[in-house]
């Protein structure tokens, strides 16, 4: 009897995967040939994260800046993706990008920490 | 308020007098331009600056600009006041400069070829109190 372990009972479930479009699941599944008779290539293609509209992407970028999960980077640039969570951070704006020199327009943000005032 | 070395191992040895000679309180400071909101637009560079008091604002080498994301041709006309008299043309644009652990925001002046580039007290001096240590040749920051 064919078995299909997807994942090992004590691998944790990842709240948010990479995002992968459809049409590339379903090339990389024609490729590697059918696992199950009872198994249907999905039909159609659409983006897992669709584009967004400059002004809307604005807005979910200061949405997130404003955010209290924003708050914990104070001071830091943040590599967001593209549903707006926070990937990767540093100090070093440099260093951050350079981690991330593969992606083709990463978004980087800088968490601006409250104006420091001398006592 | 409790000081910390701006450069913990200074190459560059400098004294504090009337004119800036060598040796010279040359740092290196990552600066870095973004949009309004925040999203960084070019490449962050690493750069040498002479901390210098008596500069109104930081005064950079305008080749860096279109590397960190920056079109002179739509920043505001600067004119800097040399020591000497004249003055010398540039174009001002906000930035972020790292040092000492944290990044200031401040308006900077791109030149043709300044000789040297210079960290000057808008926004640097703002956010941090900066000593000189003429006798141990050393600078020393503080972050309120």
């Amino acid at each position: 009897m064919e078995s299909l372990l997807l994942r090992t009972p004590s691998e944790p479930i990842p709240e948010k995967g990479p995002v992968v479009k459809l049409a590339t699941v379903n090339a990389r599944i024609a490729a590697a040939g059918a696992t199950s008779p009872h198994f249907q290539t999905p039909s159609g293609t659409v983006d897992a994260a669709p584009a967004q509209s400059p002004s809307d992407r604005s807005s979910s970028i200061a949405k997130w800046l404003a955010s209290d999960v924003a708050r914990r980077f104070d001071g830091r640039w943040v590599l967001l993706n593209d549903v707006y969570e926070a990937v990767d951070h540093d100090t070093s704006a440099s260093e951050l990008q350079r981690r991330h020199s593969g992606l083709v327009d990463p978004l980087i943000v800088f968490v601006q920490p409250p104006r420091v005032r001398f006592g | 308020m409790s000081f910390q070395p701006l450069d913990p191992n200074p190459t560059v040895r400098f004294s504090h007098g009337v004119t800036y000679l060598t040796p010279e309180p040359v740092i290196e400071v990552e600066i870095a331009a973004t949009d309004a909101l925040g999203v960084l637009l070019g490449t962050p560079q690493r750069t040498s600056v002479l901390v210098d008091s008596g500069a109104d604002y930081t005064i950079l080498d305008d080749r860096i600009a279109p590397i960190l994301g920056i079109d002179l041709d739509r920043c505001r006309p600067a004119t800097v006041i040399a020591v000497g008299g004249g003055s010398i043309p540039g174009k001002a644009a906000p930035l972020w400069i790292g040092l000492c652990g944290i990044w200031v925001h401040a308006v900077t002046i791109f030149q043709e070829r300044p000789t040297p580039q210079l960290l000057g007290r808008e926004g640097v001096f703002d956010q941090l109190a900066i000593t000189f240590v003429q006798g141990e040749s050393r600078l020393l920051a503080a972050v309120a």
